[in-house]
């Protein structure tokens, strides 16, 4: 697994009271790009999830209202897996409550060297 | 008013102490040894894994092992006995080598296949590796076709001999492609969650506390400082890996076994074949049935089978109408490998036991057996090299044994490796 951080922070704070919101953009290659965002509290999306998948470009918004969060502050992974997929890019990003980007927190390339490869992405996620 | 002060100097302390969380990682220092930090778990879970492998040798399997990139059977000098039931997704690419140091590179043997899905995309300009595309026209990946140039391996005039190969080949029964397939992406799936909430649990809690103090950031992320993590932290790290994130060490081989029964499924194809020869030379038509099926088997060296079966009828078109020729050819090739390195876009070797025989009415019958082993050059691109024994010195020249020697590039492992 070949793995190309341009950005890659662990920590991110979400003022959600403000309007702010995590927007992840994943870019997938492959037959079947398999992936999913957890944290200790539930799952919030798989790639099967999306509409049209499975499909070059998911886009999502974190949280959403009907995202059960469990804690203030908490470990979450976004895990790639390769057995369908071959590549992705990981562009995830806070923004205001006019979408305008605040602040970049991973921006990331992942190319598979085999299919058993995975890359749990980690994020450090409070949400005030 | 002082409640307003007291609001006021709340709100700058809380200011205050968002700013000091978001700083209180220092900087990295110069020459750090510096991963970001889910860079540093993947590293422990690869370690873990990597230390557990040396106890115990993980069984997994093969990634698919029907795409043929070979020359093609019907081809006189061809280093395959026995046809593969399927083609690259793209293109795929034979050359055969043997005598190049005896001969003008002109004089080689070549073949190409390509997918009706690498030719639609190319039609469409579209990325074939694009999600949406590979599996909207995933019925187009059934069909490849095949063309190519075959020289006698002897002597005499071996332009006037030159064969044209023409071929096409359909995927009638295919339960290998995964694409659409939503038990299998379902059971992915769950593999990952078990992985991710593994993860999530071993980073929490007693990691964490463990690696806060070797960090440090830049403008471009936050990073584990290695040289700040003692060797029996580093052990620390590692058991709570192995612990919690189990299902993340053992990942490999339960993604492995689950690739392994889609590759063990049966594939059955249909294939056309001609090579035309110019002049007096035989032409030949061939028309055949492939099927492939896997197995798993305890060999101590491999782990995998894959045996392919033909059975065709052949015709050869003599000058002479009269001396034309058909019969049945019947072949069978059994392909040993391990399996968690047939995983790997770059397959570092294969070996292969074939024979066949054809019984033709214009010639006493013939039988060919031949071992192959082939090794990885690069990501799609292997070097076979074929030793075989015939029964009549026409088919396999000097002496009966042969070695021979080809070159096979899949485009499809190529390019998942470009971007």
């Amino acid at each position: 697994m070949r793995r190309n951080a341009r950005i890659s922070f662990l920590r991110v704070t979400i003022r959600q009271s403000a309007g702010e919101y995590l927007r992840f953009r994943i870019d997938a290659r492959g037959a079947t790009p398999t992936f999913n965002f957890l944290s200790r509290h539930g799952l919030f999306f798989s790639a099967s999830d999306f509409s049209g998948h499975p499909k070059t470009t998911y886009i999502r918004k974190f949280p959403l209202a009907s995202d059960q969060l469990g804690a203030k502050t908490a470990i979450h992974s976004l895990t790639f897996g390769f057995l369908g997929a071959t590549a992705y890019t990981l562009l995830a990003e806070v923004r205001d409550a006019a979408n305008d980007l605040v602040r970049v927190i991973k921006d990331i390339d992942y190319q598979r060297d085999d299919q058993t490869d995975l890359f749990p992405e980690l994020f450090e996620i409070t949400v005030e | 008013m002082a409640n307003v002060r007291l609001l006021l100097a709340a709100v700058l302390l809380l200011v205050a102490l968002r700013d000091a969380r978001a700083a209180d990682y220092p900087p990295c220092a110069d020459g750090a040894m510096t991963q970001d930090f889910s860079a540093f778990v993947h590293s422990r879970i690869l370690a873990v894994r990597a230390r557990e492998a040396e106890v115990v040798k993980a069984r997994t399997q093969q990634k698919n092992n029907t795409n043929q990139t070979q020359m093609p059977t019907v081809a006189g000098n061809s280093p395959s006995l026995v046809d593969e039931s399927s083609a690259s997704d793209l293109v795929g690419v034979a050359l055969n080598l043997l005598g190049v140091s005896t001969r003008s590179t002109e004089d080689t043997s070549t073949a190409a296949t390509v997918s009706a899905f690498a030719l639609r995309a190319a039609l469409d300009g579209a990325d074939p590796l694009d999600p949406e595309y590979y599996n909207a026209n995933a019925g187009w990946r059934r069909a490849s076709f095949t063309l190519g140039v075959d020289f006698p391996q002897d002597g005499g005039n071996r332009e006037a001999e030159r064969g044209v190969i023409v071929g096409t080949k359909v995927l009638l029964y295919n339960e290998r492609d995964i694409a659409g397939d939503v038990e299998f992406e379902g059971r992915v799936n769950e593999l990952l969650a078990e992985v991710g909430g593994g993860v999530v649990r071993a980073v929490e809690g007693r990691m964490m506390n463990l690696l806060r103090p070797a960090m440090c950031q830049t403008a471009t992320g936050e990073f584990v400082d290695s040289g700040k993590v003692d060797a029996s932290q580093l052990r620390e790290i590692d058991s709570i890996m192995a612990t919690e994130a189990r299902a993340a060490i053992d990942y490999q081989k339960n993604a492995a076994a689950l690739a392994r029964e889609v590759n063990e499924r049966p594939q059955i194809a249909v294939e056309f074949l001609t090579n035309q020869r110019q002049g007096e030379a035989t032409s030949t038509y061939k028309g055949a049935l492939t099927a492939d099926l896997g197995w798993s088997v305890d060999l101590g060296f491999v782990d995998s089978l894959a045996l392919t079966f033909n059975g065709g009828y052949v015709y050869d078109d003599q000058a002479a109408p009269s001396a034309d020729g058909q019969g049945g050819t019947v072949g069978a090739k059994l392909r040993f490998f391990r399996s968690p390195e047939m995983l790997r876009d770059r397959v570092p070797w294969t070996l292969s036991l074939a024979t066949d025989g054809a019984w033709k009415s214009n010639e006493t019958p013939q039988y060919r057996v031949q071992a192959a082993f082939s090794f990885a050059l690069w990501e799609g691109v292997e070097l076979p090299l074929t030793v075989a024994w015939a029964n009549q010195t026409e088919l396999v020249k000097e002496d009966q044994v042969i070695g021979n020697i080809g070159f096979t590039l899949d485009t499809a492992k190529l390019l998942a490796h470009m971007r």
